[in-house]
This record gives structure tokens, C-alpha cells and sequence, in this order.
């Protein structure tokens, strides 16, 4: 199939602010992506942002994006209201294994923003019977830097969810600690298990051993893998991670394959 | 290599053939201008060199240009230019009219036959039989090393030329140059004989499946690559001259977003940036795997690790081919006198840092 810059111009019709700085933003129009996939938002005079849709990809009428202002470019996807328009391209990549979930005992370990991308996977789950047994692991600095507050509570009812929160005061529900607490905390089905873990990168070594350390092994870990992507389709290199691009091998890769390439 | 010699003409009847390429394609060729040796539109016929030194930009700025040139043109300019965005100058019938490259050399050759397999999966860039490629003979310099990727095979082109005394020599090799010979009455010898090598440039035959796994295996080589890294300035003036240096960054937006639509942004009314959506980038370049919260190659040795890493090992595992032809324009325009091939070349046995080919 030829690819092309083509992007296509869809309407902002909601906008949610999670956080200070992070918004989510319902979009008219249908997107057909898997979970764990990215677009290029084109920011007229600022440049591209990538994003992972967060919404049910079953929703055929409109989808969602969670972006975070880090910088020129999203602070300016910040200032968007309802009713303006973007023009975005994708998606691309390959997104989540949800094809080998089934049969296993699944472990998802967000953090911070990387929630998004894991986000439309767990809708996903929600309505199959088969996947009673998923556990959440979420991770923020701040009690106030939780996103999808209701969506966790709601998955409490079904899956088990467990909050980490780094700075946090007495009166929180929210456990005071890292991810890696929580998992050290856990007893997991090692050998059934299946992870799937998206936040910053700085995480994933630390996560890993402590998941090493429960018997899991690095190739039950897939992970989602932050790079800066420009084109999308594999031909710029800006994402290049060892002898992977991201934008096209990945962005999701099965850790003990893609180890070795991530200081490359 | 043996080749078909299809005809000997003398230099009217080359003019000729080249006005009638002319005619029919947008012809680009190596030529001189300002005394500099420059691939650039042909004007006339008489203007093409076919045995000259290489142009130190290579056709890539035809092929694949950069937007910020692109601003800077004149409106007529911009219509010589028929690739990257335009693919192809629409003639008066409103139909695409196809591209010449004439006067490249072999390795050259090979390498926009890279280019164009490396695009091939999108739309950006014309396919390979919409170009006619016209190779001639090369004159090499003292940092040519294509011959270390084995002995040149004149493979890449339509049409090569050959001077033999005040006459030129013809090989065809597609049905396409064939019809151009026909069309312009050249007489037919249809006989064998070698299309003569290369100048032997003392280039060692590079172990390629070697020196791919001596490059991916960066933890044994971090003192190798820093040391390169401490000599180098990190300016990407060999990105800039490499014909296979595509990486390119979009930073300004693609035909069509105009910034309509936007409630809450400021836009500047100069849309006339937005032409294109792409530019050359360096992957020396600081910012160039920089995201917001992080940069994953801070230091010049990871950026420099990165250029020989895709060229040698990156390519190899994906196409089974390195992205290096062996034109040594990246030592040519090296400011730090960094010899690429010796660099190459030195990384199975970790040696060779120090060497200067100047």
C-alpha cells in the first residue's frame, strides 16, 4: 500500500481537563486504530505531536486523545477548544498483542501519561468475560496528577487496580510509593502472566526486575517505547532505536527483543 | 564488466541525443558552474560533463530537496524543480513529463537506486522507471572508495557513456535508451567489449557482515566510537553531502493545514513556508532524537554511533544492503579530516582512529 503525508481534518467536539496540564479531547468522526497505536497531530506553524487515541476503539462515532503540555508544540494542542479543527494522519504502528491476551493473567502497569495508550486496551477488556483476571498497576507523582479517575474507579468493580502515588498526603486512598512497590507487594501467577507497560522510559528497567524478581520473565513484558517521531512511516529515522524504528517495528516491542537496543 | 556496445558517435551526434533527451524529460546533469562541478538543470546540451569529478551535492537535492531551498527560490526556479512534492512538471498537456539524471557515476548510480527502493513503500518520490538514468565514466579522487564494496557493476543505468579519444562510447541497457539511440539515428554495432573499471582506488574489500556486527555490538566499542566522537565537530556536513542521507524532519505542515479553523492560536499570515512539509535534517544535529522531557543521544559519540549504526548495521538487517556507495563525499567534506572509510573499516580490529586522508 502506498503512504502518503495525507492527513485528514477532524472537529474537536469535547475538551476535559484531567489535570493542570493535561486535557483529554473528544473527537467527532471515526478512527478505526488498535489499541496501543499512535497519529501525528500536524500543530500549523509548531509541528507534529504524536498521540495514542485512549478511547474504546469499538466507538465508531468519535475518539479521544490525552495530551500532555510539555512542551511548544502540546502547549499549543492545549489551547484547543471545542470546535476547532485538526488535522491528524494514521494511525500507525503496530499497537498492543491483543491478539495473545487471551488465556493469560494479565498485569497492566501504567505510568503517568503512558495511561492513555494502555487505556483503550482496558476498554477493550471490559466487556469480555474471559479477562476477569487483570490487574492494573498505575503510578503518579502527585495525588493531583492522577488521570482517568473515574475509569479506575469503575474498573475497581471488575479488575483489581492498585494506585501508587509518590508525593501524597495521609488522608489519599492512593498507596505512597513507586509501581515497583506495588508490584513487590503483589503475589503473581508468574507463569500465566502477560504485562503490558507504557510511562517513561526510566521505569521499565526497574519495573522489569522487580516483575524479574516474581518469576515473570522479560519475554511476557511488552512495551510501549517513547521516541520522537516525525513521519510515522519508518523513512525519517528520528525514532530509530538500535537496529527498530519505532514508528514502524513498534511503538510496542516485547522486551527481551528490544533491550538491547534501547541505549543504541 | 562486459557490456553491449551499441554505438560510436562523436560529439555532434552526443549533442544531439542530449537535446533530444532535453526534449522529452527535465533533464538534470553534472556540469560546471561558477567553476565548481554542479549537478543542476541542464540549460544546453553542450553543457554536460561526462568525465568529471562528482559534484559535492549529489542528485538527492533534485530528488528529495530541501524545503528551506525551496522557499528561497524564485517562482520560476521552483518550477524547474519537478520532484520531492511536484513529482514530475506537468507539460502542456497537463500529463507529468518523466526526469533524466545524466553524467552520474556508477556509484552514484546505485545509490539513487537506494534512494528510490527506500521510498518505494510511499508516494513521495517517482518510481524508478520515471527516471532515465545516463551514467559516465567517473573520475575518482583520492577518498573514493566504492570499489571496497566489490567490483562496480554498471548495473544503475539506462545509458552509459564512455570517451574513447575525440568519440564517445554507448552502452544501453534498457529498452528505453535503446528507443533514444533509435529515435535519434544512431547507427547500430551491437558488440561486445568491457566498459572500462574504475580506477583502482587501494581500497581493502570491506567484510560487510563483519563490520555490520562489529558496529551493532556498541558495548564492546564505546571506547572506539568515543574517540572517533572526541575528533569529530558534530556539524552534519557529512549528512549533508551523502547521497543516501535521507533523514529528514516535518516540521512545518503539510499542503492543506493552513491553520484554519483555530479558535485559540495565533497563525502567521506567511503561509507560504507551509509548500512543503519536510526538511533535511542531521541526525548530528542535537535536537534530533530529542522529545520533550528527554534526549536519547545527548552526547555527539551516541549521535556519531547512530550515523554508521543505520548506514552499516541498521540497513544491512533490514535490506542486506549499507547505505554507503563508497563515494567519499563525507570525507571530502569532513572539517575535522575524519576518514569514514578508514573508520569503517578499523572497527573490527579497533584500529585506525587516528587516520587522516588529508
Amino acid at each position: 500500500m502506498q503512504q502518503e503525508f495525507t492527513t485528514t481534518e477532524y472537529e474537536i467536539i469535547d475538551k476535559e481537563m484531567l489535570t493542570d496540564d493535561v486535557a483529554l479531547f473528544q473527537i467527532k468522526g471515526r478512527l478505526d486504530f488498535k489499541p496501543g497505536q499512535f497519529v501525528e497531530v500536524t500543530m500549523p506553524h509548531f509541528g507534529n505531536i504524536t498521540l495514542a487515541p485512549c478511547s474504546n476503539p469499538a466507538d465508531k462515532k468519535e475518539f479521544e486523545l490525552c495530551v500532555r503540555a510539555v512542551g511548544n508544540t502540546s502547549d499549543a494542542f492545549l489551547k484547543l477548544l471545542p470546535g476547532d479543527k485538526i488535522n491528524l494522519r494514521g494511525p500507525y504502528g503496530n499497537g498492543w498483542p491483543t491478539n495473545k491476551l487471551f488465556r493469560h493473567d494479565l498485569i497492566i502497569i501504567a505510568g503517568g501519561i503512558g495511561f492513555a495508550s494502555l487505556r483503550s486496551v482496558v476498554f477493550d477488556l471490559e466487556d469480555k468475560i474471559y479477562f476477569s483476571k487483570v490487574r492494573i498497576f498505575s503510578g503518579f507523582k502527585k495525588p493531583e496528577d492522577v488521570l482517568f479517575k473515574a475509569d479506575l474507579q469503575r474498573w475497581q468493580k471488575k479488575f483489581k487496580v492498585s494506585v501508587a502515588v509518590e508525593h501524597i498526603d495521609s488522608n489519599s486512598r492512593a498507596e505512597r510509593g513507586m509501581i515497583t512497590d506495588l508490584i513487590e507487594k503483589t503475589r503473581l501467577n508468574h507463569q500465566k502472566s502477560l504485562v503490558l507497560m507504557c510511562g517513561p522510559e526510566l521505569m521499565y528497567p526497574h519495573c522489569v526486575e522487580a516483575l524479574n524478581r516474581k518469576g515473570i520473565l522479560s519475554k511476557q513484558i511488552y512495551v510501549s517505547l517513547e521516541r520522537r517521531m516525525e513521519c510515522g512511516i519508518g523513512l525519517c529515522q528520528h525514532c530509530s532505536c538500535g537496529k527498530y524504528l519505532v514508528c514502524h517495528d513498534g511503538p510496542v516491542f516485547r522486551y527481551d527483543q528490544i533491550k538491547d537496543e534501547l541505549n543504541k | 564488466m562486459e557490456g553491449k556496445l551499441n554505438a560510436t558517435i562523436n560529439e555532434h551526434q552526443l549533442d544531439q541525443i542530449i537535446t533530444y533527451i532535453m526534449r522529452e524529460y527535465d533533464a538534470f546533469g553534472v556540469q560546471k558552474k561558477n567553476n565548481k562541478t554542479v549537478f543542476d538543470k541542464l540549460e544546453k546540451a553542450g553543457d554536460l560533463l561526462t568525465w568529471a569529478e562528482k559534484p559535492i551535492i549529489p542528485f538527492k537535492k533534485i530528488l528529495w530537496p530541501n524545503s528551506s531551498c525551496h522557499s528561497e527560490r524564485s517562482e520560476e526556479s521552483q518550477r524547474s524543480f519537478p520532484l520531492g512534492s511536484a513529482r514530475g512538471q506537468d507539460d502542456n498537456k497537463g500529463t507529468k513529463r518523466k526526469v533524466a539524471f545524466l553524467g552520474l557515476t556508477n556509484c552514484d548510480a546505485e545509490a539513487l537506486d537506494i534512494f528510490l527502493k527506500e521510498f518505494s513503500h510511499t508516494d513521495l518520490l517517482p518510481k524508478q522507471s520515471d527516471i532515465l538514468v545516463v551514467t559516465s565514466e567517473c573520475k575518482p579522487n583520492e577518498n573514493c572508495f566504492c570499489t571496497a564494496f566489490g567490483k562496480p557493476e554498471f548495473k544503475f543505468s539506462d545509458l552509459h557513456i564512455q570517451e574513447e579519444g575525440k568519440n564517445f562510447e554507448l552502452f544501453t541497457f534498457s529498452k528505453t535508451a535503446q528507443k533514444i539511440l533509435d529515435e535519434n539515428g544512431v547507427e547500430k554495432l551491437d558488440k561486445k567489449i568491457k566498459i572500462r573499471e574504475i580506477e583502482n582506488q587501494k581500497a581493502e574489500l570491506l567484510d560487510l557482515k563483519k563490520i555490520s556486527s562489529a558496529v551493532d555490538d556498541k558495548a564492546d566499542h564505546q571506547e572506539y566510537w568515543q574517540k572517533i566522537a572526541d575528533n569529530c565537530f558534530g556539524c552534519g556536513a557529512c549528512t549533508a553531502v551523502c547521497p543516501l542521507c535521507f533523514c529528514f524532519r516535518c516540521s512545518s505542515p503539510f499542503q492543506g493545514d493552513t491553520g484554519r479553523g483555530l479558535s485559540n492560536i495565533s497563525t502567521s499570515p506567511d503561509l507560504s513556508l507551509q509548500r512543503r512539509g519536510t526538511a533535511w535534517d542531521s541526525c548530528y544535529s542535537k535536537s534530533f532524537s530529542k522529545i520533550s522531557n528527554r534526549n536519547f543521544r545527548p552526547e555527539n559519540a551516541d549521535r556519531l554511533y547512530n550515523w554508521y549504526h543505520h548506514k552499516f548495521c541498521r540497513s544491512m538487517s533490514k535490506n542486506g544492503y549499507p547505505l554507503c556507495t563508497g563515494c567519499g563525499r563525507c570525507i571530502d567534506a569532513c572539517p575535522a579530516h575524519l576518514n569514514q572509510h578508514h573508520i569503517v573499516n578499523g572497527i573490527e580490529n579497533n584500529t585506525n582512529l587516528s587516520s587522516r586522508a588529508k
